[in-house]
């Protein structure tokens, strides 16, 4: 067993496109249009560059929902890139990019390896010398879900580095995209090294000796979902050693999601909420988003929601000329940040704001304790959750927003139900006092 | 609160209507239909607010103007003043400003709804939906004061919510649906763009089979091309062909053979030329032999040709000898005749200058005037003439000066000349009589005493004039003395110089009377012509030797042409065949019969040339006969023994025929040159290389091209067939270019299509249409999440809020209930949903009716009066009740019992009790005190109960 070093990475989606709220300046077209394959390119370059053994891709390398001849043609064009540097890529395909999608597509070069999806299936790798250096094991996904639990039947060699690639959510339960826990994956222990894909948040959810469980997340994300940065792992596994794992970054936009407290401005107006995003904007811009990234040469665009939270007379304007002040906030973020370096480019704006509210008043109101017990509730009881999922309607009964799903629903997730407590919370007490007051 | 005293100054039918001393209990108003006991009620309703300005209100004959007196607490009093629609004014209270407080901040639906009861309070369905749920918070009571705003919260958050996103939350409605349709077409797009990588593989192997398509094609079109070509060459060269097996079959005979051979020539065009030049030449001959005959009378001879021929150079001489001899013996008569005529102009001139001289021009030659020196006789001439001219000169001045002296002496003798002195006498004589004159006439008259001086100064002026010109003569005459003393003096010695010259002229008159003898001249004859006369002789004696001189030279040149002419006379007789011009004398002088000669020989030179030209065409002739003979033997053939004339005409046959044979052949050539032309042509050469001939036998050999076109050419049996079969090709070949110019457009459509789909254009904007679809989306579903969420909140506080209160609610008005039923229904109980506006009416037995649809009119009436009545009570302060004539749907027992309860109210509330039922009133119990009031057509006035009964009975 000798040390190897090779790049993992997942979840490309070559196709999608990146979520900017709306349409672009031209002098921003090349960087949004092109921000995922030039995630890949560096990848790729990366690759080179370190002179790994292989690279790993566990799933998704294209978006179901965006075939497309161009990613179709640079997939294979950076891969042909690998091939001429000797170095072979191993593919599963993911639930966005099932078996059945790869029928479709021009054939990727001799390099790159698609495993089947008859079930698990086992790979030897070879260095140049020919030395025998690591076995694969992997299973594609033949359709947009996956319900058998391969990974069990992921077997090894001895003395020979393992190494299993699985498109999986990790939930005991899904059903959809392999039901797998990390308990089942650290209990096989032929498997040296788990090449995870489907999450896009970088994780490493495992390392010991000899030993890892790794999501790499998604190179470049493409909505505020996939917030932070983007990237993937470069491995090394070295004999008898814990894994070295390290990220390198790879998106040149990266989301990030600013709330902006306007209690401050209580008696304010719009211009003195504009002065407050753009003293906001201009920190971060100067702290590089709080992010601590290895190569920050390579951002070349933050693209920001700017959620307002907090009391202040500025949200009876925001509520009152929504669409006006909303327009006027846009435009001037964006065209105040548009010429920077990096761009910061506001995606979105989101009102969160309430009314000053004198809570005092309502303290012995037996109705306000019993809405403040109601939003505790909210939070707490699953039961009353669901009632108000239900509540909610249709169009909150998307699916998780990595799945893929109709882009016309939402998903209601921990956060958004807090905004939204929060939200309804100070709307009903807004109302109350000002319909109290009305004679 | 009470009413004490009402002044109703102007409101609907009632005029300055003063009601006093109202009692704070019960008080019963009775009146007949259209008294004013709803108008009253409605004064009283809007009191404590002011009349409203709705259209169907009370109407006031000026203004509207009330005026109430009201106690609080017992004692207080306070006015309320009501004027047109302002608001009530309080007057008299320094603790309540406004009705309102007095009211306790009854809003005026709410003191309508409970305090002001006529039937149509009672009467609930006529009441709209969102009155009847205001009522119904009304009528629920204090409890739920705080509770009514949580349904009316709820139910706004619903609404929201429902404006944005409809009841379901459905993304295709309401607010959504904008953004809805803008993802849905993002994704319809998207899922469009997603069939591209299909399509671009079927567009790849459209491509693939199209290219194929058309390259075999094109293969096929080029065979076609060149077929369809050489058809067309072989359809238009058909004919050309055609001629060209005619023209070698002619060729193919015997005949063509003996003419086309290699080494054969035939010049037909010079064999013409020499037939002509023949001809001519024969013709020539005879006319020249024919002329010579006519004009000289000779037959001509070989001898005598041969003689011309031998002497042909002196004859011809001959003529240029003619020539300079009839120059000569012109200038000969030219000369002599010149001689003739000088000697005689001499002789005349002698003649002519001394008459004396007869001789001939010998004579003169003879003469011997060299003794004379014309030198010296000139010098003598000149000297005589010099003195002779001297002499005469002198002559004449002595003559001129002998005239000026006799002029003189006359001129002195002639002046005549006064003394100055007698002019001065003769003036003073003058003046001395002009002085006496005019004394004399100055004693006439003063004024001619003038005469006298005028007189004296004319008389000056003559005498000094006088005077003057008697001098000047004077001195003339002195002058002319002194000059003719002088002229003497002249004459004198002119004189002397005559003789001095006389006495040298006298020896040179003598020499010059010698010459006139030796010249045989007159005597008289001057010196100048014996000069001239010497001068002339002396020319005529050279002349004279001159001329004799030239005779002798005429002589000579005579002899020489006599001689020449000789010569020529003698090579003229030489042939005297020819003597046509008469007959030359030898014996004579020849040079007088030159014109003859002359002729003589013209004629032996013209017979000489026309002989010399005959000889010359005699031969040209005999080349001409060689040349036939070349001609001949260039074609092969000798000249039978005939005639060359003959010859040449056999020759022109043979000829035809050649040129008819070796133009078909050079025909045979052009023909297959043009076809060959056309085979040349790189085109055609292409499109016969392609040419297979059907056996393979001969196509190797067969490799020219006008091979394959002699072998193309003889499988079509007519030109007619050619052209079918060519258009045939021709519309193969066409439908093919077409369809490959479809195939290549298509080509590049799928070239472009392919381009188009390897580039995401469409999937960029159906993401475009998605993500700002969604991100306009996303703000509505959290908006419309957050009012849901609102709406959610509230109606669990509304369910839990219901839950713990809806038994005590009721509790008051079921009481009443029960007392006006007398016990028939034991409770009223708002519905499960406490805000649904119903109620339930529970009976003694327990039995429930859900809902106040199924009670009767008079119980519905009696369950909302005693609401009512349980909500009066509760409300603080005490307030004036007004009833409306409310209980005719009572039956008597319930009516009873009804005033039972108004009764008990009275206790502590004031009531006004309007009526038009004698029998109400009369039913009213008098445990209590009642004050009664009769209102007649909007006058009030007090009664008592009897009273009121009676009048109210009375229709």
């Amino acid at each position: 067993m000798r040390k190897i070093r090779f790049l993992h990475t997942a979840d490309l989606h070559l196709g999608s496109r990146l979520s900017v709220g709306g349409n672009y300046p031209p002098e921003l077209t090349s960087l949004f249009d092109n921000a995922i394959y030039d995630a890949f390119n560096r990848l790729c370059t990366e690759a080179i560059e370190k002179q790994v053994d292989f690279v790993l891709i566990s799933g998704d390398v294209y978006d179901g929902g965006s075939r497309s001849v161009k990613a179709n043609i640079f997939f294979n064009e950076q891969c042909e890139r690998l091939a001429s540097h000797n170095i072979p890529v191993y593919v599963i395909a993911g639930n966005h990019d099932p078996l059945s999608f790869y029928r479709g597509l021009i054939p990727p070069p001799e390099n790159v390896y698609l495993f089947g999806g008859d079930g698990p299936e086992s790979r030897d790798v070879y260095d140049k010398n020919g030395e025998l250096i690591a076995v694969i094991s992997a299973c594609s996904y033949n359709n947009r879900a996956e319900s058998r639990k391969v990974h069990l039947d992921y077997k090894g060699k001895a003395g020979i580095w393992n190494i299993g690639l699985l498109h999986t959510q990790l939930e005991a339960e899904n059903n959809y995209y392999i039901p797998a826990s990390l308990q089942e994956l650290l209990a096989n222990k032929e498997i040296n090294y788990w090449a995870l894909g489907h999450l896009h948040q970088h994780d490493v959810l495992w390392r010991e000796k000899n030993r890892a469980v790794v999501y790499p997340g998604i190179p470049q994300g493409r909505d505020m979902g996939e917030e932070g940065r983007g990237g993937a792992v470069l491995v090394e596994l070295v004999p008898d050693a814990e894994p070295e794992i390290s990220f390198i970054d790879l998106s040149s936009v990266i989301y990030q999601r600013i709330e902006i407290p306007v209690d401050s401005i209580n008696k304010g107006n719009l211009i003195d909420l504009q002065r407050l995003i753009m003293e906001i904007g201009e920190e971060l811009l100067m702290n590089k988003c709080y992010l601590q990234l290895n190569n920050e040469q390579l951002v070349k665009a933050y693209v920001i929601d700017w959620v307002l939270i907090g009391r202040s007379d500025v949200s009876q304007i925001l509520k009152k000329e929504k669409e006006e002040a909303f327009e006027f906030l846009l435009d001037s973020l964006r065209e105040n940040f548009t010429s920077r370096r990096p761009v910061l480019w506001t995606r979105k704006i989101v009102d969160r704001t309430g009314l000053p509210i004198d809570e005092s008043l309502l303290e012995n109101n037996p109705i306000f304790q019993d809405i403040e017990k109601i939003a505790f509730f909210l939070n707490e009881n699953e039961s009353f959750k669901e009632e108000l999922l239900d509540e909610l309607g249709l169009i909150w009964s998307g699916s998780p927003d990595h799945e893929e799903g109709d882009p016309a629903l939402f998903h209601l997730n921990d956060n958004s139900l807090q905004a939204i407590l929060r939200q309804a919370r100070q709307a009903i007490l807004e109302e109350l006092l000002t319909r109290r007051e009305a004679p | 609160m009470k009413i004490k005293r009402l002044f109703i100054k102007d409101f609907g039918i009632f005029h300055n209507e003063l009601l006093e001393d109202i009692a704070p209990g019960l008080v019963v108003i009775g009146g007949h239909n259209r008294a004013g006991k709803t108008t009253f009620m409605e004064l009283l309703r809007y009191l404590p607010f002011g009349f409203p300005r709705k259209k169907k209100f009370i109407t006031a004959r000026n203004r509207h103007e009330v005026e109430a007196t009201v106690s609080i607490n017992n004692d207080e009093e306070i006015n309320i003043y009501l004027q047109g629609y302002s608001a009530p004014v309080i007057k008299g209270s320094k603790e309540i400003a406004s009705t309102s407080e007095l009211y306790n901040q009854l809003d005026p639906f709410t003191y309508q709804q409970l305090f002001t009861i006529s039937l149509d309070e009672l009467q609930y369905y006529r009441f709209s939906n969102s009155e009847k749920e205001r009522l119904h918070s009304i009528l629920l009571g204090a409890g739920l004061r705080e509770f009514i705003l949580v349904p009316q919260l709820e139910d706004f958050f619903y609404k929201e919510a429902e404006r944005i996103g409809g009841k379901l939350g459905d993304p295709k409605v309401k607010e959504f649906k904008p953004h809805y349709q803008m993802i849905r077409e993002g994704v319809k797009l998207q899922e469009e763009a997603s069939r591209q990588l299909t399509r671009f593989h079927e567009k790849k192997e459209e491509l693939r089979q199209t290219e194929i398509f058309i390259n075999e094609n094109e293969e096929k079109k080029k065979l076609l091309e060149d077929e369809v070509y050489r058809l067309d060459i072989l359809k238009n060269n058909y004919h050309l062909y055609t001629e060209i097996e005619e023209i070698r079959n002619s060729l193919n005979k015997e005949e063509a053979g003996k003419y086309l051979q290699e080494e054969i020539r035939f010049y037909p065009e010079k064999a013409r030329d020499i037939l002509d030049r023949y001809n001519k030449k024969q013709e020539l001959l005879k006319e020249l032999s024919r002329e010579i005959k006519e004009k000289y009378g000779v037959e001509i001879s070989v001898p005598l040709a041969e003689r011309i021929s031998s002497y042909s150079r002196e004859i011809e001489q001959l003529r240029e000898k003619v020539a300079s001899i009839r120059e000569k013996i012109s200038f000969y008569f030219e000369r002599e005749d010149r001689l003739k005529r000088e000697e005689n102009e001499l002789k005349a001139r002698l003649l002519n200058i001394n008459k004396n001289w007869q001789g001939e021009i010998d004579e003169i030659a003879s003469l011997e005037i060299d003794q004379i020196q014309l030198e010296l006789l000139q010098q003598n001439i000149d000297e005589y003439n010099k003195i002779k001219a001297n002499l005469e000169r002198e002559k004449d001045n002595l003559q001129e000066y002998q005239e000026r002296r006799k002029e003189l002496q006359d001129t002195i003798e002639g002046i005549k000349v006064n003394k100055p002195s007698r002019v001065l006498n003769l003036y003073f004589l003058g003046s001395l009589i002009f002085i006496v004159a005019g004394f004399l006439l100055a004693r006439q008259n003063l004024y001619f005493g003038l005469f006298s001086p005028l007189g004296i100064i004319g008389l000056a002026i003559y005498a000094l004039y006088k005077y003057t010109a008697d001098k000047n003569y004077l001195i003339y005459q002195e002058k002319s003395k002194i000059e003719l003393q002088n002229i003497e003096l002249r004459i004198k010695a002119r004189e002397a110089r005559i003789n001095d010259y006389m006495k040298i002229l006298a020896p040179l008159e003598e020499e010059l009377a010698g010459y006139r003898k030796l010249l045989n001249l007159d005597a008289g004859t001057t010196p100048e012509f014996i000069k001239d006369y010497y001068r002339i002789l002396q020319e005529s004696k050279a002349r004279a030797n001159y001329l004799n001189i030239e005779r002798r030279e005429l002589k000579q040149s005579l002899a020489a042409i006599e001689k020449e002419l000789k010569d020529i006379v003698e090579l003229i007789n030489k042939f005297p065949e020819l003597m046509t011009s008469g007959y030359i004398d030898l014996e004579m002088e020849l040079y007088l019969q030159d014109q003859r000669i002359f002729s003589a020989v013209e004629d032996l030179c013209g017979f000489k040339d026309n002989i010399l030209a005959l000889i010359i065409q005699e031969r040209e002739k005999g080349e001409l006969q060689e040349e036939i003979k070349e001609i001949y033997a260039s074609a092969g053939m000798e000249i039978e023994n005939v005639e060359a004339g003959l010859a040449l005409e056999e020759y022109m046959q043979h000829c035809e025929k050649y040129l008819y044979y070796t133009r078909l052949n050079e025909k045979l050539g052009q023909l297959q040159g043009q076809i060959e032309v056309v085979l040349n042509t790189e085109a055609a050469r292409k499109a016969m290389n392609s040419f297979q001939m059907g056996f393979a036998g001969e196509s190797e050999g067969m490799e020219d091209s006008f091979q394959k076109f002699v072998y193309l050419y003889n499988q079509f049996p007519s030109v007619d067939r050619v052209e079918e079969s060519y258009n045939a090709k021709r519309r193969e070949l066409d439908e093919l270019i077409e369809e490959l110019e479809r195939e290549k457009n298509r080509l590049v459509s799928i070239q472009r299509e392919l381009d188009e789909l390897a580039t995401d254009e469409a999937l960029k904007k159906s993401a475009l249409l998605i993500d700002e679809g969604r991100k306009n989306l996303s703000i509505l579903a959290e908006e419309y999440a957050v009012k849901k969420t609102a709406a959610f909140i509230l109606k669990k506080v509304r369910e839990i809020f219901i839950q713990q209160t809806r038994d005590k609610l009721l509790a008051g008005a079921s009481k009443y209930f029960r007392e006006i039923t007398r016990g028939e229904y034991k409770a009223i109980l708002p519905t499960e949903n406490i805000l649904e506006s119903d109620f339930q009416a529970i009976l003694k037995d327990g039995t429930i009716q859900e809902s106040i649809d199924l009670l009767s009119r008079g119980t519905l009436e009696q369950l909302f009066l005693a609401i009512r009545i349980s909500r009066i009570k509760e409300i603080e302060p005490a307030l004036p009740v007004i009833v409306d004539d409310s209980f005719v749907n009572f039956d008597s027992s319930h009516l009873m019992e009804t005033l039972t309860l108004i009764r008990e109210l009275a206790n502590t509330h004031q009531i006004f009790l309007l009526t038009c039922h004698p029998h109400l009133v009369e039913s009213c119990q008098e445990d209590i005190p009642i004050q009664y009031w009769r209102l007649e057509k909007g006058r009030f006035s007090r009664t008592s109960k009897e009273e009121l009964v009676d009048y109210l009975s009375v229709e």
